[in-house]
This record gives C-alpha cells, structure tokens and sequence, in this order.
C-alpha cells in the first residue's frame, strides 16, 4: 500500500527529511566516520585538513557513484558530473549529515536526486531539439550511449547489442522502478536502505522491484 | 505429492534471491528448505535469478570500462579543484553578501537590461539618423527614371564583383543579422525561455562580445 511518503516524488524528498524513526541500519562503517571527521574538522575551521580527509572518502564512494551515475543517466560526462557535483554537495551541507545514519545511504540520496533532475532537464532539452517517435527522449539517450568495448568486433558487437537493449528496456521503467531497481539489483542495497534512500516505505520499494524484474523478463524474454 | 502444493511463486523465489528483509525468517527458512528438496523449485530458482546476475556482472562491468582508474583519477582532482575554487572564492570576495543573495542570473538579468536598453536607443538612433539622410537625398537628388528605364543585363551566378545582386544580398544579410541581434538584446520573451535554457553560453558571450566593442 503506496502511503503519502511513497507517493513523493525523489527529487522533492530533501536530503534532510528523513523517517523519524530510523531503520536499524548498519552501524558506522568507515566513510561515516570520516564524513564525522571532515564534519568535525570543518566546524573547527580546519579546511585544509577537512579537504584531505574528504578526498579520502571520495576514493572510497567514486567508483560506486559513478556506477549509479552512470546507469542513472547512460553518458560518461553527464554522469562524471553528477558524481562531482554530489560530493560538491556533500561538502558543502555536511553539517547537516547526521552520524547516526550510513554516509553511504544519505550521500546515494544526493548523487540520485541530482541525477533524476539532470534527467529531467535533459528530456526538457530532448522536446525542444529534436522530437524522437521511436522512443522517448529518455529512453533514446539510455539506448544509443552505450561504450563500444570486447575483444573482437563481433564479440564487442554482440556485446553492444545486447547492452543496448538492456539498456532501453531498463530506460522504459517507471522513474520510480529504475531507480529502485538500479540501487537494489545493480548496487545490492536492501530494500531498507532504498527506503531510506528514497523516502519510500519498504513494501512499496519491494513492490516496485518486482514489478522492475517482471516488466524487464517481458521486454527482455531469452535476453533476462 | 505434499510439496507441489507448496512451490512458491516466481515473486517468492525473487525475494529470496534479492535477500527480502520483510519476509520473516521463518518464511525464508521454509522456502531455502523448498529449494533444496524441490528440483522443479531449484530449476525454476535457476532461471530466474541467473539472467539477473549475469545483468548485474554485465551492469557493474560495462560502467567500469567508462570509469576507468585514469577517468576516477581525474575525477577526485576536479573535486578537491573546485572545493578550492570556492574556498579561494569565498576568501577572495568575503564582502558583497547583498551580490551574493543576488547571485549571477540576476546579475546577469541586470546586465541584459542596460544593454538592451543601449540597444534600443543605439536602434532608435540609427533610425532618426536613416530618416534625416533619406530626407536630404529627397531634397537634394530627383528620382532617377534613369535606373528604370536601364536594360536589365543577365548576372551569371558565379558573379561575386560589385553586382547589385550581391550588394542586396549583402543588406539582405545585414538586416537579418541586425535582427537577430535585436531579438538577442531584447528581455526573454516566456515563450523563448526554454531556447534561451539550451544556449546558456551563447547569449551572454554574444551580449559581451558587443558590450566590448
Ligand atoms: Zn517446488
């Protein structure tokens, strides 16, 4: 049963809005406790030492943002930025990261908003350009940015195909179902931690998995 | 057979495989059991969750050959660049709160304002200017039924001298290209917004180019 929480959209939940009573999430992992300290060093005005240790947290987290980012938006670019302009943000507002919560869990919050609203403005360019009636502006961009890569040409084409076609079936999700199939299938959080994430209640978070996996078996057949 | 009443559904079994927290541990329990026992379950089981993995390998990879070590690299130096950028930024001009409320768009939207309000009387000059000339050529110089009475000689297309054809051209360029730059000058109209949006470069560097002149 959808409630008032699952009906909002992601972008509009702000990063500081949270459930009041916090899931029992796992408890400080190594990126909270220097988000704690970059936090820390930063109230006592010690920039310095604040960047050096935020750059240790960014070497932790880059390679998985720029996973999420990167199958969020299907370009290299638009992706690196967000990733970016994510831990800009996290710098920025790390004042208002609470310690008691994952930095991984409020940091994927901010990487996934900027990401959706970078969708956004991308589709509102997309009507403007060039209109697409095969696809929607969405789902073209997911389709067509796929990096050619393998061994062989016929290898690397098979692989670009197939590539392709995962990627448009996953473009033809519901926002909502992407995004909570991306986080729970391509980066293994728990449907917990995508509640949090998202702002959804956990029934409505597995709900829209599973109707991820079976829309995606339909449009993908022998290919999932 | 007891069991067969008992498969579980597809969604059941993808529940497990996603490690469902909701599902009590007894139930997961009774469904991990399931499988063990049940070949038609485990196969099933199988040919679900394989594809699925093999997405998920094929996802983490496929982003993996974009971010390359290089590419991550890069990445961390441009955030702890900007992260100085504005810590510079912010001991550098320590000052101007009021501008900083504003921000650049306003900033800008002002700028737009003087020049196109330089653009409008610079248009409205040139324009007091073009009538008072004509008015003297109208003094000073009868019409010439000369020129309309003159054979009409054939222009070759290749012409590009002093022809009249080009010389028209030539205006004909010129007005477009003044009225493109008048349309660039005037405040956004609503319904260009969204164009305005895509070209966020071109205007201003346009508009700087000629306030440089
Ligand atoms: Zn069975």
């Amino acid at each position: 049963m959808p409630t008032a929480s699952a009906d909002r959209g992601l972008s509009d939940v702000p990063e500081e809005t949270l459930p009041v009573s916090l899931p029992d999430l796992p408890r400080p992992d190594d990126e909270s406790r220097l988000a704690a300290e970059v936090k820390r060093l930063i109230r006592e005005g010690n920039l310095p030492a604040a960047r050096d240790r935020f750059s240790a947290l960014v070497r932790r987290q880059q390679r998985r943002a720029s996973r999420i980012a990167y199958h969020f938006l299907r370009d290299a670019a638009d992706a690196d930025e967000a990733v970016q302009d994510a831990f800009i943000k996290v710098f920025s507002h790390i004042d208002s990261f609470r310690d008691e919560l994952p930095f991984e869990v409020w940091f994927t919050r901010i990487l996934i908003n900027g990401c959706l609203d970078r969708q956004k403005a991308r589709r509102r360019r997309a009507r403007w350009i060039i209109s697409a009636p095969e696809a929607e502006p969405g789902e073209r961009a997911w389709a067509e940015s796929v990096p050619s890569t393998g061994p062989s040409p016929e290898e690397a084409l098979l692989l670009r195909e197939r590539r392709a076609q995962i990627a448009s079936a996953v473009g033809k999700l519901p926002e909502r179902q992407r995004t909570i199939f991306l986080l729970c299938h391509y980066e293994g959080c728990s449907s917990r931690e995508v509640s949090t994430i998202t702002g959804l209640n956990e029934s409505t978070v597995r709900v829209h998995l599973f109707r991820a996996v079976r829309k995606l078996r339909s449009l993908l057949g022998g290919n999932l | 057979m007891k069991m067969d009443r008992f498969h579980p559904a597809d969604d059941r079994l993808i529940a497990v495989y996603f490690g469902d927290e909701e599902a009590s541990e007894g139930d997961r329990r009774t469904v991990r059991q399931h499988l063990h026992g049940c070949e038609t379950c485990t196969w099933r089981y199988t040919e679900l969750t394989a594809p699925l993995e093999r997405l998920r390998r094929d996802a983490a990879s496929e982003a993996d050959e974009v971010f390359t070590a290089a590419r991550l690299d890069a990445q961390c130096t441009k955030i702890l660049d900007r992260l100085e950028d504005r810590a510079h930024a912010s001991r550098v001009v320590p000052f101007p709160s009021a501008s900083t409320r504003l921000g650049r768009p306003v900033i800008h939207r002002l700028a737009m304002r003087w020049v196109a309000a330089a653009a409008a009387a610079c248009l409205l000059l040139g324009f007091m200017a073009g009538r008072m000339l004509e008015f003297g050529k109208m003094r000073t110089v009868p019409t010439a039924p000369v020129a309309r009475t003159a054979p009409i000689t054939p222009v070759s297309p290749g012409l590009v001298s002093d022809s009249p054809v080009v010389s028209d051209s030539n205006e004909a360029d010129e007005a477009t290209i003044n009225e493109i730059e008048a349309a660039m000058q005037t405040r956004r109209i609503p319904a260009l917004a969204v164009l305005d949006e895509m070209t966020p470069h071109l205007r201003p560097e346009a508009v700087m180019a000629r306030s440089m002149r």
